[in-house]
């Protein structure tokens, strides 16, 4: 229950706030969104230089790469098919066995820029994804 | 709650969402709409007018930084009042002190629907004297008594925003209360 007390509580005086506090708040607000800003606008340039990167180490690679591979044929699908259906045990072990042929004919064939430039493509990508999935959350948050 | 000091709180709700979708001018809003009311509350708080100019400030900063954190379905104030004593207390801690208000008589302002004359005087005296009580009262129940009656939060708020149960804000109360009757007691009998 309310008293004397209470309302006189209610009632406390104060300082008022000087204009220059709000002033001096909305100076400092917009400086932290500027460097925000610069922050975000660094961080997206430097995605795009490592994905630029990967970009410029992985297409050398990807000459000798095809190379490897084994030409893709109508008459060839058919052979395979068919020794499928006559044998398939024999037909899927023949298939692994040529897949790892042609995995060890790229590795081979690989420089070591591909793992580089494949881990500077993940980066700008594994980004994006997060931020997607965190923008996913705030709008949830902000939803529910 | 003490009703003349209630927010609007319905429109903040929509000003968050703005405001966490990026768009400054809704935080600007919130932080002209809400400075008065938390400066208030923190100004109980602190030793002096900087001290608490730089709490407000740096609550406020953290606020925009922290803002995806609010929950919106909930009032802003106590989770600016909340900031607002966390900024404190990490400051405090730094200083290793937590010093007392030192409030000053000078400059007060009053109520504008007030008695005559002279009953007039005699409130002004007794806010003022009970202003100087609050400044006495240890840290602990200074706080609970700002956070209440400056900054009209619930018992719920306040033990979120002191990070402290229920229970203890009541104790708190209480004896800030209990205390502050002494005071003004003394007072009434020329004791003080």
């Amino acid at each position: 229950m309310k008293d004397w007390l209470d309302d006189l509580l209610s009632e406390l005086p104060s300082e008022p706030v000087r204009p220059e506090l709000q002033r001096s708040l909305e100076r400092r607000l917009a400086a932290v969104r500027r460097a925000e800003v610069r922050r975000r606008r660094a961080w997206y340039g430097l995605r795009a230089l490592a994905a630029a990167a990967g970009v410029w180490l992985l297409v050398p690679q990807l000459q000798p790469a095809t190379r490897a591979l084994p030409p893709l044929s109508y008459a060839g699908i058919g052979v395979w098919l068919r020794g499928l259906a006559a044998s398939p045990p024999e037909a899927i072990a023949g298939t692994l066995r040529r897949t790892l042929d042609l995995e060890s004919g790229i590795a081979g064939n690989l420089a070591p820029d591909v793992a580089v430039g494949l881990a500077l493509l993940a980066l700008p990508a594994l980004s994006i994804v997060i931020g997607l999935l965190g923008g996913q959350t705030q709008r949830e948050a902000s939803a529910a | 709650m003490y009703s003349h000091r209630k927010p609007l709180d319905d429109d903040d709700t929509e000003l968050v969402r703005l405001a966490r979708g990026g768009e400054a001018q809704a935080f600007d809003r919130l932080v002209e709409r809400h400075t008065p009311r938390l400066h208030r509350v923190v100004r109980r708080l602190a030793s002096d007018a900087g001290e608490a100019e730089a709490i407000v400030q740096e609550a406020w900063l953290r606020a925009w930084r922290r803002l995806p954190e609010c929950d919106a379905g909930r009032p802003l104030f106590p989770w600016l009042v909340q900031v607002a004593v966390n900024v404190a207390r990490d400051q405090w801690r730094r200083e290793r002190r937590l010093a007392l208000a030192d409030l000053g008589a000078d400059g007060l302002e009053l109520a504008e629907d007030e008695p005559g004359p002279e009953p007039r005087l005699e409130r002004k005296l007794a806010l003022q004297r009970l202003a100087r009580g609050v400044e006495r009262l240890p840290p602990a129940q200074r706080a609970v008594i700002a956070l209440r009656y400056d900054g009209g939060l619930a018992y719920e708020e306040i033990a979120q925003a002191l990070a402290i149960p229920v229970n203890t804000v009541r104790t708190h109360l209480h004896r800030a209360k209990a205390a502050l009757r002494i005071w003004m007691e003394a007072a009434d009998e020329g004791l003080a």
